[in-house]
């Protein structure tokens, strides 16, 4: 089963159906500004997030403006399922930084040490209202992570499935995110085979 | 197997108790596990709910001691082992896991599924953890996922667990957000002011096998749904939109309509706009007949494990025809048209509504029968 449309993001790549968008390069803050560049979104609060956070709106972006093109509904019958390792854990560290080294916390920071927080932003760029679900594996394509996309699509309200992984810390990051259509109910337990393309 | 999705072998350590019996009784009492302790960077004290050491029996992390305090209380309600069951999987809902660990020093031993992938091992849990990190819901939708695991045929029996503990790292946080109460919090109180926070553990049988309970299920599930505010990653919707929806879809899978619902569990964290919210979403959803409670006002929002936690105690009372009162509420004056507890009361059905809502702008929302 091939999604809809797939994008990935990672030091010198950024790609939408394997066609090159961007070639991010330098530190990761530097790199996604160069994503978010390329996708000329225009999103000022983009800039007031954190690394994991941007991570997730920058990979959704160009599956997510496939899924308009098709004419999904992304307010109402658009589920996420966001799949993580380190989850928010360079926002956690830099909470404990500040908190240690000043005795006192950054509301700013703080507000983005949960895991589920990109997901947040991403709904609330796009006005979903579907629902999510973020889940922490070691891997992308767990056996695990493709039962809860299916257990998505068996929600009435779903007809379209956005997936994403988003993992960031310290200098290394990595994202996909696949977009699912209606097509394709996945009421069979042996489906997906794999929710991420292995090929770019 | 077909059958209704049923509920059973609670476990639950919190603030007011080593097990689910201990802490009801102790909110019956009207206990409250709420005690101000200082706070480094704060002048005056905060209340916190911990849980009592001595409970924490067994080895490993505290978190996983926590943990494991409410997973053998599961297990011993259990008939049969569920590592002797196929087709059974394990559930953590938690937000912060093992973040003292980070707190020491150690960020990579705080990462969720390293932490749960640690605990399953040292705690004997059947399959790979499953680890849901949706904010302050993941305790009311790690219900949901479990049941739909069920429901759909994938799995045909799932222990969900729930774990967070009052940590500097979170008391700092919402401290720095001006998000605690001034002393014990006060849920749909008028002069409700901030949350206090809490820890817990919780955790349940999901399964449609009834045999598989030593002392029989606690309830049945009729539905769950989940649904985003899409509004601010830490403000809930002024409208109460993500809430609405998920109730709505709630009620839609139990083939329900509002009216039936004899007991509302609520989120009520003691903030304004939470608690606000809240009054205003169970208004347009038509559920002003049913009494309403918080829990938090008895031992502090306990963020992952809550909605987890609070599930078996709403549960647990309803199987006692009981409603408790929503601690702290003495006035509320400025919610009308909800109908908040002020005083315990007998309850009229058995039909509940547990609802969350979260950072991210999240909600989950189930539906039970006790």
């Amino acid at each position: 089963m091939k999604p809809l449309a797939h994008s990935r993001l990672e030091p010198g790549v950024f790609t939408l159906d394997g066609t090159p968008i961007a070639a991010p390069k330098g530190t990761p803050d530097e790199a996604l500004r160069t994503c978010y560049q390329a996708l000329a979104m225009d999103y000022p609060k983009f800039h007031k997030m954190d690394p994991l956070a941007k991570l997730a709106v920058l990979v959704a972006e160009p599956v997510l403006r496939v899924a308009r093109e098709r004419g999904a509904d992304l307010a109402g019958s658009t589920a996420v399922l966001a799949l993580g390792s380190s989850g928010c854990l360079a926002s956690d560290v830099e909470h404990w930084r500040v908190r240690q080294a000043t005795g006192l916390a950054s509301p700013a920071v703080f507000v983005y040490t949960l895991p589920n927080i990109g997901v947040g932003e991403l709904t609330i760029r796009h006005g979903m209202h579907g629902p999510s679900l973020c889940l922490m594996t070691e891997e992308p394509d767990t056996a695990e992570a493709r039962m809860a996309a299916r257990l998505l699509r068996r929600d009435p309200r779903v007809r379209w499935l956005v997936c994403l992984w988003t993992d960031i810390f310290a200098d290394r990051f990595e994202a996909r995110a696949v977009l699912y259509g209606p097509e394709d109910p996945w009421t069979d337990p042996a489906h997906p085979t794999a929710l991420f393309p292995s090929t770019p | 197997m077909n059958g209704p999705i049923l509920l059973g072998a609670p476990g639950c350590v919190t603030p007011l108790g080593a097990s689910l019996e201990e802490s009801f009784a102790a909110m019956h009492a009207g206990h409250c596990g709420l005690r101000p302790e200082p706070f480094p960077g704060s002048e005056a004290p905060v209340h916190v709910g911990r849980c009592d050491e001595a409970v924490l029996t067994g080895g490993g992390r505290r978190a996983q001691r926590l943990l494991g305090a409410a997973v053998r209380q599961s297990m011993g309600g259990l008939a049969r082992s569920l590592r002797t069951l196929p087709r059974t999987a394990w559930v953590l809902a938690t937000t912060k896991g093992d973040v003292r660990a980070l707190e020491e020093g150690r960020p990579g031993d705080a990462e969720l599924p390293r932490f749960a992938s640690r605990a399953g091992i040292a705690l004997d849990l059947p399959g790979a953890p499953i680890v849901v990190s949706n904010a302050c819901i993941s305790g009311t939708l790690a219900i949901q996922l479990a049941a739909d695991m069920v429901r759909y045929g994938e799995m045909d029996h799932v222990l969900v667990t729930g774990l967070d503990e009052a940590t500097d790292f979170v008391l700092s946080g919402f401290h720095c957000l001006h998000a605690i109460a001034s002393g014990p919090c006060r849920p749909f109180d008028d002069a409700r002011d901030g949350i206090s926070l809490g820890e817990a553990a919780a955790s349940l049988v999901v399964t449609r096998d009834a045999g598989l309970f030593r002392h029989g299920p606690i309830a049945t599930y009729l539905g769950g749904a989940m649904g985003n505010d899409a509004n601010h990653i830490s403000g809930p919707s002024r409208t109460g939109e993500g809430l609405v929806r998920a109730v709505d879809a709630a009620l839609q899978q139990a083939g329900l309509t509002a009216a039936a619902v004899t007991h509302v569990n609520a989120h009520g964290t003691g903030s304004v706009y939470n608690d606000g919210m809240e009054h205003i979403a169970f208004s347009r959803l038509g559920l002003g007949h049913a009494p309403v409670n918080s829990y938090k006002g008895y031992f502090g929002h306990t963020l992952g494990a809550a909605g987890l936690v609070e599930t078996l105690l709403a549960v647990h009372g309803l199987r006692q025809g009981l409603m408790l009162r929503s601690l702290g509420a003495t006035c509320s004056a400025t919610l009308p048209g909800i109908d908040v507890l002020h005083t315990h009361r007998p309850t009229a059905g058995r039909t509940l509504l547990k609802t969350s809502s979260g950072f991210g702008g999240c909600n989950a929302a189930i539906l039970l029968r006790a």
